[in-house]
């Protein structure tokens, strides 16, 4: 075996979980290598004194908090379902709102649509339509009609007759 | 565990008997804060309580314990590493130990002086180890689990832990050099030699 051979090896001859003959064989390397006989001394020496660090010792009041903390009810499988159902919720509700908008929409948009596409408007309704001034500056009946008219220099504006 | 499973609250207190020292001293061992590994214990327990439903026979009772145990300390130390250092208090604190040397040498002060010292080397040597190292560490060195074992808990490859074990052997060697003299002296009766069996 070669010295970087065992040095990988060290660690599990030490936890002593090397095969037999792969203990073997690292033993009788570290008879003949000072080196890492060296190494095999140093971290064995502090890998004992690791266990002189003493146990904690629980407190008996332990297991009363845990029993008293106890869920009334045995154990269920509820857990598991809240850990999934949240995300799972959230995912249908965000979908719901989506969806919900998207058929607003899609009434919204066909509502406004209907004066004009309906087939079955009259031409009267159409031009009655036709004749709303929505978009005058002035509609008429308004205060910037009655302002536009009075002003000398103004004159008829928009979509005035 | 198939009768806590059916809420038989007995059983479930003959488990808490049987493991709380290893569990609470893995998390100690983690967190280095009494309180807090008392707190973690019992949180422990509580979440193998509600857990029993899902638990499969086919997990080894004491694998799947710790593995509740590991996520806890784990979610421990990376709150506290966000909110605030660990204090020196923390890492030297006085908790309550089965074994304390100190009560076998309390004739001798300078002994049991240097004792303490020693085991505060000991803690602060083991906190400084990385995360991984250091779970590996407390469950093959404290809890006596095998390579095999530590893998199935780690939800690792037993080469992985034969990796973490030999690199935490190393920092560990070199954090305690300085006290290898006293060590040397005997007082830890440790067997330096390459072991013929």
């Amino acid at each position: 075996m070669e010295c970087r051979t065992v040095r990988n090896k060290i660690s599990s001859l030490i936890d002593g979980e090397l095969s037999d003959d792969g203990a073997r064989a690292a033993r009788e390397h570290l008879r003949r290598c000072r080196t890492c006989a060296l190494e095999y001394r140093d971290l064995a020496s502090a890998w004992e004194l690791v266990a002189a660090i003493p146990r904690m010792e629980p407190s008996a009041a332990l297991w009363p908090v845990i029993k008293e903390r106890i869920p009334q009810a045995p154990a269920t499988g509820l857990p598991q379902l809240r850990r999934w159902a949240f995300p799972a919720l959230a995912t249908a509700v965000c979908a719901a709102g989506i969806a919900f908008g998207v058929l607003l929409g899609g009434w919204m948009q066909a509502g406004e649509r209907a004066p004009l596409a309906r087939a079955d408007d009259t031409p009267g309704r159409v031009q009655n339509f036709q004749s709303i001034r929505h978009f005058s500056d002035a509609p008429p009946g308004s205060l910037a009609e009655g302002i536009l008219v009075s002003s000398p220099s103004s004159g008829k504006r928009g979509n005035e007759p | 565990m198939l009768r806590v499973k059916q809420g038989d609250e007995s059983a479930f207190a003959a488990l808490v008997e049987k493991y709380q020292r290893p569990v609470m001293n893995f998390i100690y061992r983690m967190v280095l804060n009494t309180a807090e590994a008392e707190d973690l214990t019992q949180e422990a327990f509580l979440r193998a309580y509600r857990a029993a439903p899902r638990y499969r026979p086919e997990a080894r009772l004491s694998t799947w314990l710790f593995r509740i145990a590991i996520n806890l300390a784990l979610k421990k130390l990376r709150a506290g590493r966000r909110n605030r250092a660990l204090s020196l208090n923390q890492i030297f604190g006085a908790g309550r130990r089965s074994s304390e040397p100190a009560a076998a040498a309390e004739s001798q002060p300078d002994v049991q002086l240097e004792q303490r010292e020693m085991l505060r080397a000991l803690e602060a040597a083991l906190h400084e180890l990385p995360e991984r190292q250091r779970i590996a560490v407390t469950l093959q060195r404290f809890e006596g689990f095998s390579y095999h074992e530590s893998a199935e808990t780690m939800g690792c490859s037993i080469e992985s832990v034969e990796s973490l074990l030999g690199r935490a052997k190393s920092k560990l060697r070199d954090s305690l050099a300085p006290y290898a003299p006293v060590h040397k002296a005997g007082r830890l009766e440790v067997e330096h030699g390459v072991p013929d069996g």
